[in-house]
């Protein structure tokens, strides 16, 4: 693992030298190869044409080794993603998510995780902050789990949101491939949320209807100021993200960075592109398989509504679920909790694995 | 070439390559050479296929590379085995022995 991670880092932070490296290499082939015929008992530019051709062209060569290392790049992209993926459906807790991102971190040019967690922000910066909440900080659901949490709890939620932390990416497009890292999040999310993009607009619910059919992005303020010099022309335009095409539709606001204490994403994308960006994920079948607990949910609780009611509605389908589709166990330890939507109360050092 | 194609092809590369530096190291040319060397004539390595190779077995930690100067005062890149890069061998020569004896067997069936 650690000498995957460094040779990422040479790959990503010094591709000059390696191609400078694989460069001389090359040069260093043809210069053998073509002593080499001179010892067969050719010409100087005779052996040195015969060596060119043999070699098979240097650009060809040198194009071959970068589709490999490309490929490998995104292949670790995938296995990251994967291993961040069942990490957090194995539900250890969202802790253990959050060390095992940093360390993931540490490989990419941009990390998610953001150390100074607690400067970032005290209050969410969306409206109305208080009536936001958190599902279960020590566990994440599944796909049909939120969508059972989704349709039952009317009386309690104005809207339950459902997204993906963790999606590392290669954005590309315009301009060098950069490694960043997005959400993905229910059709719903910026509507729960009450906040306005600073150009365009967010993720409609339309767009989160059919898995992989709307390819659309929304930048952080961040990402947009770094990369694309805030410029409102970036709308409209398209960009890769794992090689998928996607529409940027609108830049989220300045100082917002999602729901998650402590992570910094850089884009937004429907859920239902989750697929698309990291195509390993389909084998572990999120969208129907109720033990792939890979969704952090969120809810607005409505004016007249308490905490406590909402828990314990909130609950009450939790008791449903496991009745009808575990003969009453208790599947996970915990009940549901609802925590206020970036709450301060888990400090760093309580990153342990329960 | 349909991808399955591929990864046996590649697979008996790496199993070559490593082969042929199972006694001493060499150059991506020596490398070549010493493959055409140990199969009698019968496989000749292009360097599109054997550089590609040749990274990625490096980055798997299972080859060291030093720049040296050859046996003619030529600074070149000399490829040689780590201790995983000796396991390995022995791991892709049982994997061989047991893909041949299964595949003639096989082929053997009426």
């Amino acid at each position: 693992m650690l000498r995957r991670i460094l040779s990422m880092f040479r790959n990503l932070l010094r591709k000059r030298t390696v191609e400078q490296a694989l460069d001389d290499e090359l040069r260093s082939s043809v210069e053998l190869l073509t002593e080499e015929k001179m010892r067969e008992g050719l010409s100087h530019p005779e052996a040195r044409r015969q060596a060119l051709i043999e070699l098979g062209g240097v650009e060809q060569v040198k194009e071959e080794v970068r589709a490999i290392r490309a490929g490998r790049l995104l292949e670790d992209l995938a296995r990251d993603a994967r291993f961040a993926f069942r990490t957090l459906a194995k539900s250890p807790g969202f802790s253990a998510a959050i060390v095992i991102s940093v360390a993931l971190g540490i490989a990419a040019n941009a990390t998610v995780f953001s150390v100074a967690s607690g400067l970032l922000w005290t209050v969410l910066p969306v409206k109305d902050p208080a009536r936001v909440v958190t599902f279960s900080e020590s566990d994440s659901l599944s796909y049909p789990d939120y969508i059972d949490y989704r349709d039952q709890t009317a009386g309690v939620f104005e809207g339950v949101s459902a997204h993906f932390p963790f999606i590392p990416a290669s954005l590309g497009g315009i301009g060098e491939p950069e490694r960043v890292w997005g959400q993905t999040v229910s059709g719903g999310y910026f509507c729960l949320l009450g906040i306005n993009p600073v150009i365009g607009r967010f993720i409609l619910p339309e767009e989160d209807q059919v898995v992989g059919r709307d390819a659309v992005v929304v930048l952080s303020y961040g990402l947009w100021k770094r990369r694309y010099d805030t410029d409102p022309g970036v709308l409209g335009r398209s960009v890769l993200l794992n090689g998928q095409r996607f529409t940027v539709v609108g830049v989220a606001p300045v100082g917002f960075y999602g729901t998650d204490h402590g992570i910094v994403p850089d884009f937004w994308a429907p859920l239902a592109m989750t697929e698309a960006l990291l195509p390993d994920i389909a084998k572990d079948q999120p969208r129907t398989n109720r033990d792939s607990n890979w969704l952090i949910l969120n809810a607005r609780l409505k004016p007249s509504v308490s905490r406590a009611q909402a828990v314990a509605a909130a609950n009450l389908v939790k008791k449903r679920i496991d009745d009808t589709y575990y003969k009453g166990e208790n599947r996970h330890r915990n009940p549901i909790t609802l925590q206020p939507a970036g709450d301060c109360s888990m400090p760093l050092t309580h990153l342990r694995s329960p | 070439m349909s991808e399955k194609r591929t990864d046996l092809l590649r697979g008996t590369l790496d199993l070559l390559v490593l082969k042929a530096l199972s006694l001493e190291p060499l150059h991506g040319v020596g490398i070549s050479r010493r493959i055409t060397q140990i199969t009698k004539g019968a496989f000749q390595v292009s360097f599109g296929s054997l550089f590609p190779s040749l990274h990625r077995m490096e980055e798997r930690g299972w080859l060291e590379a030093e720049w040296r100067t050859s046996e003619n005062n030529r600074r070149a890149k000399y490829y040689r085995l780590t201790s995983s890069g000796r396991t390995q061998l022995k791991v892709e020569e049982r994997e061989w022995n047991q893909v041949v004896k299964v595949m003639a067997a096989a082929v053997q069936s009426t």
